[in-house]
């Protein structure tokens, strides 16, 4: 031990006069209602695995892919509640101080993280329950323009593409993080938590092999996205897709307009194609007709059309209109 | 009358004849008694007091270098680092248990600000007596010392002190709300303000607001050093989306090469804005700013002075201190052998102690000797008297005896006393 010296000691000793016992740590408030989620069916014909009466576990959800990953592997075990509204997008989506101390309350707290919850950089949550389900995958860095003022030198303010559930092995990736942390928190629901995610990796490895069969034949496609949402869909199912960041409902810009044209120039029109994220507006959706093919795929983010939020079902449309384009 | 009666009632009737000589022989004694007798149940006190705060904090985790600055720093809040420890590193240290960041570099109205973590208070037992715990950026609550002394209840608002007063570009003074009153706990943890680590790091610029760096705006710092230029109507950075924010919602009329695709993605010097150290940061957090305010650079590098580390079973703990004891860069102390050693250089002052009040004790019996001793010959006329009235020795014997027992007895009583008195003081003071 390195003391420095005995006048530190007792310069030491005048600070530690402050000090006194601490007690041992205490449990955290009991937990609010919440939904259980459904008890997992054990498969082969069998009754479902037996949920016990009351959740065993206390969970919140921070954006819609994290929350049906959470209702899809409960197994009737989990009260999940989601903190926020199911039509909000976590990009500008803020909570309120009261709403952030009920989160800090919960067993765990499960995000897809990739900075896609932008709202939890404000709030003070409890590192220790944060599951951020993405951090040990292999996630993609994007560039943001950098900058500089004042002693941090040339930073972005870039980080990773947060769209990982629209590449299914990497949001089924995503479940088997999440079993763990349940599995960890309860292990006498291991088997049920077992069940719960093999049911979803046959459905999640299916779903990916279906959609996988239908982007195939549209890999020779020079893709133009609206908006940089596609990264992890682009690279599983190899496709080629060049964001314009563009506001598809807003009236389109000559600018806009003209690199389409140039875009549709450098091949013909069966070889590119848009995807667009929203409802174009109606000058691009006439600048579009007479042009190259456009597609308004679900980015998954929010329920469709105002209904529950469900995967397979809106990940399945988005492979009906990839099929459409199919030769 | 009994003999002993008689002894106890004369020996009585004696001592109040001289109260004097009674008063300096029982304040004499008793000084000889108190100061052993205080100085080692002080020290006990001291030595029970200090390891309980260093036995609630198993692990303590930072860089290489002096471990009793870290010990002091983390669960004293006193004293600084040499140099912090990424956040990063909490991941690793998770796997042995609850690791919560402690970052002390800041102070409002000189009491310390310690940036943590929201589990900190539980790990603490500590309880909000008003209010509630920090839950958005720029928001502390008060040990109880310290909102009794500042007077401070939930709704205040401090400003963090000035750090840096020759540095203008770098961090500033914020301003931060106080939401809550923390219960007293009798620890260090009375005397400090508590937020999150993010809001520490908002204090030293790493996590900021300000208005969107554009190009405009660039060249406008550069070209135009009117001020109104920089504080227009776009310096409140409520119409743009903050520069942290994830591409997922990217301002409507962001250019066409900012685009994030999946290809062509160019990175040439035009994608670099220089704006200046005169751009407008704000100066607080409001409910209207705050979405704007956002990281420069990755949180896992930003800093902390130490982790303190609660494993979650003695496996892990020595698993900790083995990984640990191999690191280049990092350390593990432990605080309560930080502390023992320190309490060491008590016991062998207190050792020492020892001879010195063996040398009081004995100057004191001499003193009492000798007094006696005189007394006994100033009373000779006395005793001769007492022998022949028909007194013998031994009953005068045991008078004397009985007054020096009265003497001793009432200096013991004395020191107990304001040994326990002192005692409670120094609890007290302990406390706070």
């Amino acid at each position: 031990m390195k003391l420095r010296s005995a006048a530190t000691v007792f310069a030491a000793l005048a600070i530690l006069l402050g000090a006194a016992a601490c007690s041992a740590p205490e449990e955290g408030a009991a937990p609010a209602a919440a939904g259980a989620t459904a008890p997992t069916p054990s498969g082969d014909g069998q009754p479902a695995l037996e949920a016990p009466a009351e959740p065993v576990l206390r969970v919140a959800t921070l954006s819609n892919p994290a929350d049906w990953l959470v209702q899809r592997l409960g197994a009737g075990r989990i009260a999940a509640e989601q903190a926020m509204p199911a039509d909000a997008r976590p990009a500008t989506w803020r909570p309120t101080a009261d709403a952030v101390v009920a989160l800090q309350q919960v067993d765990l707290l499960v995000m897809n993280g990739a900075g896609y919850e932008a709202w939890t950089d404000q709030t003070n949550l409890p590192l220790s329950k944060l599951l951020d389900t993405s951090a040990e995958l292999d996630r993609i860095e994007i560039q943001g323009r950098t900058h500089s003022h004042g002693d941090g030198g040339e930073h972005s303010h870039a980080g990773f593409a947060a769209e990982l559930w629209l590449d299914p092995d990497l949001y089924l990736a995503q479940a088997r993080s999440i079993h763990d942390a349940f599995v960890e928190l309860d292990a006498d629901g291991a088997e049920a938590y077992g069940a719960a995610l093999a049911a979803l990796e046959t459905e999640l490895t299916g779903l990916s092999a279906e959609l996988a069969a239908t982007l195939e034949p549209l890999r020779g496609i020079q893709w133009i996205a609206d908006h940089p949402s596609f990264h992890y869909f682009a690279r599983r199912f190899g496709l080629t897709i060049e964001a314009l960041d563009i506001d598809a409902a807003a009236p389109p810009s000559a600018e806009l307009l003209s690199a389409l044209a140039e875009k549709s120039a450098a091949g013909n029109d069966a070889s590119v194609a848009v995807l667009l994220t929203s409802k174009p507006h109606p000058d691009l959706e006439a600048a579009l007709r007479d042009g190259p093919a456009h597609l308004v795929v679900d980015t998954l983010e929010v329920p469709a059309d105002g209904g529950d939020y469900d995967y397979l079902a809106q990940m399945r449309a988005n492979r009906d209109l990839f099929a459409g384009l199919s030769p | 009358m009994s003999a002993a009666g008689d002894a106890l009632f004369l020996a009585t009737k004696s001592l109040r004849a001289s109260k004097w000589r009674s008063a300096i022989l029982i304040f004499g004694t008793a000084v000889a008694a108190f100061l052993p007798l205080f100085t080692f149940k002080a020290a006990a006190l001291l030595e029970k007091t200090l390891l309980a705060r260093a036995a609630a904090s198993p692990v303590v985790i930072g860089q290489k270098g002096d471990e009793f600055d870290l010990t002091m720093n983390a669960l004293y809040f006193r004293g600084q680092v040499a140099e912090s420890i990424p956040f990063g590193e909490r991941k690793g240290l998770a796997e042995y248990g609850l690791a919560l960041p402690l970052y002390v570099a800041y102070s409002i109205s000189g009491t310390p600000l310690v940036g943590t973590s929201v589990e900190y208070f539980d790990a603490r037992g500590l309880e909000v007596a008003e209010g509630r715990l920090p839950a958005l950026l720029g928001e502390v609550v008060a040990g109880a010392d310290v909102a009794a002394e500042l007077e401070l209840e939930p709704g205040d608002r401090m400003r963090s002190d000035l750090t840096n007063l020759y540095n203008l570009a770098g961090s500033y003074p914020l301003l931060l709300d106080v939401v809550g009153v923390l219960r007293p706990r009798g620890t260090p943890d009375d005397g400090a303000f508590f937020a999150d680590v993010k809001t520490a790091w908002m204090l030293d610029g790493r996590l900021h607001g300000h208005e969107e760096v554009t190009p405009e705006l660039a060249e406008t710092a550069y070209g135009d050093p009117d001020v109104d230029a920089l504080l227009g109507d776009d310096a409140s950075g409520d119409d743009g989306d903050p520069i942290g924010a994830p591409e997922t919602d990217p301002p409507d009329d962001a250019p066409a090469e900012e685009a994030a695709g999946e290809v062509e993605e160019d990175e040439g010097e035009e994608d670099h804005i220089e704006a200046t150290a005169a751009i407008f940061l704000f100066a607080e957090i409001t409910a209207e700013n705050r979405n704007d305010f956002h990281m420069h650079g990755s949180v896992d590098d930003a800093p902390v002075g130490s982790f303190l580390v609660l494993p979650r079973s003695v496996k892990r703990h020595d698993q900790l201190l083995g990984e640990m004891a191999l690191h280049e860069k990092y350390q593990a102390v432990r605080p309560v052998t930080v502390i023992e050693t320190v309490l060491e250089i008590v016991l062998r002052l207190r050792d020492g102690l020892s001879a010195y009040f063996a040398l009081v004790a004995f100057s004191t019996l001499a003193f009492f000797g000798l007094a006696l001793t005189l007394s006994l010959r100033l009373r000779r006329d006395e005793m001769m008297l007492m022998r022949r009235i028909g007194c013998g020795r031994f009953r005068i014997a045991a008078l004397i005896g009985t007054e020096v027992a009265l003497v001793v007895v009432a200096a013991v009583v004395t020191a107990v006393l304001a040994s326990e008195l002192g005692l409670w003081l120094l609890d007290a003071a302990l406390r706070g």
